[in-house]
């Protein structure tokens, strides 16, 4: 079956009436969490996780889609009226989205935002169904050294694209790494760094770390904002529409921007935010009044927010088609299926590819309703934002610890959660970039199984490490990325000092 | 001392404590001996280079800064809430199973309630963690098939 086929079929589930109410849920759940300031999709999928554990495989990933989705969408909502991005990811809405919102044309901004998610978001959708069967089709190549080499540059390129602090990046991934290798040993039987804990031995569950990491440390993070004051936010809102002129000026910049972003996200590390940053400065390079970017100009809400929807479908590729997440949210996306007993890959695509393509189909159909809900309802959205913070965070609170007994079973998890949690927030206070980390704690098991495999195969010999056309592709990338931070420290304080002798 | 300094130190010592204790696990009984240890042994030491690296260019780092006697701000105030947080957190862990999930987590969130907002709400605050309490133990208990601790009344 070709991938149209394949995709009409995935509409057929994803189309369920039972399937779609799922999606909504999953949307408009992820929507308020995403809205709320720091809190992103990965924080949304961890603590919402739980709300899907009565539900089959497909349905829980299709709720996780919508809640995934709907973040994107909710983080652009907050950025845009109180200037305070959700994630990362839409820091870009704030530098004209925010202004446009002073200037009372917030109606605008939300209208803009929510059409350019929704076509970004719709064509990457397109682009996925194209490629992932072609690229899973293509991993059926890789053997344990190819696998293993892949994870290594996927870590290494997310931890060297941690702006400024590409140390503090790998130091985080080896740390993630170091979790994932506690308790016993599944291959050889011995008890690993568990240190005499009974509780350590069965190792330490990743949805764990992933809910302390990003929803206890970002609540433990927030007692420094929430002493700082709260905003004043607009909740009475004209007809949330554009206006013509508004439409001309800024299709061409999402239709740019959309492909521009799909690839980012495709790449490993790069993930959404880089994305919605780089159609941001693109954009302002190609128009003819770059001034009035950052003032309120309207397609510098339209660029970022097609570029950071179609960035986040397109991180779906290598979690979907190799098993190997790029990005934070990805990876807590892959913590979901391995959890529901999937094991992302070439063969998903092969053993149950009903589940992939209803998940791609019901990306688009989330699409279409995260527009319907979040265009006319905004306004009642919004109002979440007028919920003080210091009753949402304790609520919050109380979500982390019920999802993490929910996964657990057992109080033991609470102790976990709180180790992880104050750990995470040092880490993130000493500027430690927490993506590679949780990929690192995510993905660390396969990675050290795929390497004892190469390693026995070859009788101890490392030199499989180099032994195919595919490793030396990936060994070179590997080298590329971690060069690649040192050539650009180097290259700009060359830079910097001829600067200053001129 | 600034947390990134101090991180850089810890993160150190996590690198070595956990080099030392790959080098102290037993061979495997089957299959090559010391294949437990090899992937562990590249992270220990990896993290020990790389935090002992970190480690040099904070000092540097420190070194620069207090020539230009520029000073971090006090965060007193958000380290009393995060430590009355962890405290809760503990408390809530002892009390879960002991009193069942709807007594514990009301007198959690109504902990943490207060620590955000303060004494003059306690009505709300209250009324918010009962509410809160309950819906939970509904959606995940009788709705998701979460199984939760339920008090000694038995009814929740």
């Amino acid at each position: 079956m070709n991938s149209f086929q394949l995709l009409l079929q995935g509409f057929g589930v994803a189309s369920q009436p039972m399937n779609i109410l799922f999606v909504t849920i999953g949307g408009v759940l992820g929507t308020i969490v995403g809205m709320l300031p720091g809190l992103g999709p990965a924080t949304g999928v961890a603590i919402l996780l739980p709300l899907t554990f009565s539900l089959g495989p497909v349905g829980a990933l299709i709720m996780m889609c919508g809640v995934y989705y709907g973040a994107m969408y909710g983080g652009s909502r907050s950025s845009i009226l109180i200037n305070t991005p959700g994630d990362g990811a839409a820091i870009a809405a704030t530098f004209d989205g925010y202004p446009m919102s002073l200037q009372g044309k917030a109606e605008s901004a939300l209208a803009m935002s929510a059409i350019a998610s929704f076509i970004g978001g719709s064509l990457a959708t397109i682009f996925i169904a194209l490629l992932a069967l072609p690229v899973a089709r293509f991993a059926l190549k890789f053997g344990s050294a190819e696998y293993f080499l892949l994870y290594v540059f996927a870590l290494s390129a997310t931890a060297s694209m941690s702006d400024g602090k590409k140390l503090k990046g790998f130091i985080s991934m080896i740390i993630g790494l170091m979790i994932s290798t506690v308790g016993i040993d599944p291959q050889s039987g011995v008890n690993r760094f568990s240190f005499g804990i009974l509780e350590l031995q069965g190792g330490i569950d990743f949805l764990i770390v992933i809910i302390a990491v990003f929803a206890f440390g970002e609540v433990l993070k927030s007692f420094k904002s929430i002493t700082d004051g709260k905003k004043k936010i607009q909740t009475k809102f004209g007809k949330i529409w554009i206006t013509k002129e508004e439409w001309k000026l800024s299709i061409w910049p999402i239709l740019r921007s959309t492909p521009l972003g799909f690839f980012i996200g495709v790449l490993p590390g790069a993930g959404a935010t880089i994305a919605s940053l780089m159609a941001y400065s693109n954009e302002k390079r190609f128009s003819k009044h770059p001034e009035k970017f950052g003032h309120g100009a309207i397609e510098g809400v339209a660029a970022p927010e097609s570029a950071n929807n179609a960035a986040s479908v397109g991180a779906l590729i290598p979690m979907l088609a190799l098993g190997v997440p790029g990005s934070g949210t990805t990876a807590v996306m892959m913590g979901a299926m391995l959890m529901l007993g999937l094991q992302p890959g070439p063969a998903l695509f092969q053993q149950q590819s009903n589940i992939v393509w209803a998940i791609i189909a019901s990306m688009f159909i989330g699409n279409v309703i995260l527009a319907v809900i979040n265009i006319p309802l905004a306004g009642v959205l919004v109002r979440i934002l007028a919920v003080p913070p210091r009753v949402l965070y304790p609520i919050v609170l109380g979500l982390t610890f019920v999802g993490t007994y929910a996964i657990a079973s057992s109080v033991a998890s609470f102790y976990m959660l709180l180790v992880f949690g104050i750990f995470g927030y040092f880490m993130a206070k000493a500027s430690f970039p927490m993506s590679p980390f949780v990929l690192a704690v995510i993905v660390g098991t396969n990675m050290e199984q795929y390497f004892r495999r190469a390693y026995k195969i070859s009788n101890g010999d490392f030199r499989i490490f180099a032994s195919s056309p595919i490793t030396i592709i990936l060994l070179v990338l590997i080298a590329g990325s971690f060069l690649l931070p040192v050539i650009q420290s180097t290259y700009k304080k060359w830079k910097n000092q001829r600067v200053a002798k001129a | 001392m600034n947390t990134s300094m101090i991180m850089s130190v810890v993160v150190t010592m996590i690198g070595f404590v956990y080099t030392l204790s790959t080098f102290l696990l037993p061979d495997a009984k089957i299959g090559i001996a010391n294949e437990p240890k090899i992937f562990p042994g590249i992270l220990g030491i990896s993290l020990l280079v790389l935090g002992a690296i970190l480690m040099v260019q904070e000092i540097r780092l420190h070194v620069q800064e207090s020539r230009s006697a520029t000073k971090a701000k006090p965060a007193g105030d958000e380290l009393k809430n995060i430590l009355f947080t962890l405290l809760n957190g503990l408390l809530y862990a002892l009390l879960f199973e002991r009193v069942g999930y709807v007594p514990a987590t009301f007198v959690f969130l109504d902990i943490q309630l207060f620590i955000f907002r303060g004494m003059k709400t306690w009505k709300s605050t209250l009324l918010i963690s009962l509410i809160f309490s309950l819906v939970a133990f509904f959606l995940f208990n009788s709705l998701m098939g979460v199984y939760l601790p339920k008090s000694p009344l038995g009814f929740v």
